[in-house]
């Protein structure tokens, strides 16, 4: 079940990586995902690792849905744009854990925004970091 | 991969085509009436051209550059390019539409040991 507090996602069904907010603070977000156990990335019950990209995207969305989203509007749909120095740790993954994503915001220049990301596993060893970029589109 | 209808590709050379459907999974979800071909999608036919290339144990670990120009959408014809690269060393990739590149990126890959 989703955490009452996860602010709405453009993201629905099993494109839906997110289950959680643990903490919320300025400009970051921690948040807690899961890796699919079912659906087109998931061989022999393992995920590649760079699913985790897409989690901590979806974390970064979380984040300005906390911050600019408005009751009754829906969420604004952003787009991965970018990725740079992303580091993966191990390999496959198994689908269905539990893993904690970070994401701190390092620059905005609407409609461009830029995040450090972390991902680690629920025991904390690090999965991944990286810095990611997401355009998204200016509402009229 | 059954999400993507893959046209064509060489374990000889190092290309590959393919097209992800309306109906694929890739899009469930991503996004409700607005279906996007999400970026790890991209990746996952990246990294398919790189097992052919290399080796089914070869697998993504760095991500040095990733670049996402236009968003895809159901039934756009892709042309996957790669640089062959040894492991650890800088792979170099391109996704065309049509001759359009969509999507550009440096990739290292290495041989997976965990499974």
């Amino acid at each position: 079940m989703n955490d009452p507090h996860l602010p709405a996602l453009p993201h629905a069904g099993p494109a839906r990586l997110l289950s959680a907010v643990v903490t919320h603070a300025d400009d970051g977000v921690v948040c807690e995902g899961r890796i699919p156990d079912d659906g087109p990335h998931v061989r022999a019950g393992r995920c590649p690792a760079f699913v985790l990209i897409e989690v901590a995207a979806q974390a970064a969305a979380a984040l300005a849905a906390l911050e600019h989203g408005e009751a009754g509007e829906p969420p604004p749909q952003g787009y991965l744009v970018r990725a740079t120095g992303i580091r993966l740790a191990g390999g496959d993954l198994e689908g269905g854990t539990t893993v904690r994503v970070l994401v701190r915001r390092t620059a905005s220049a609407a409609p461009l925004f830029l995040f450090d990301v972390q991902v680690q596993s629920a025991g904390g060893a690090e999965l991944m970091d990286g810095r990611i970029g997401i355009y998204v589109p200016l509402r009229p | 991969m059954t999400d993507f209808e893959i046209s064509a590709e060489d374990p000889t050379g190092p290309t590959l085509t393919a097209i992800a459907p309306a109906g694929s999974r890739f899009y469930d979800g991503h996004f409700p009436g607005r279906p996007v071909l999400p970026a790890i999608a991209q990746l996952a036919l990246v990294e398919r051209l790189i097992r052919l290339t290399h080796g089914q144990d070869a697998r993504i670990v760095v991500i040095e550059r990733l670049r996402l120009l236009h968003p895809l959408v159901p039934g756009d014809p892709l042309r996957v390019r790669i640089d062959p690269a040894p492991p650890g060393a800088p792979c170099r990739f391109v996704i065309e539409r049509h001759d359009e590149q969509v999507t550009t990126g440096v990739v290292a890959w290495r041989r997976d040991t965990t499974s």
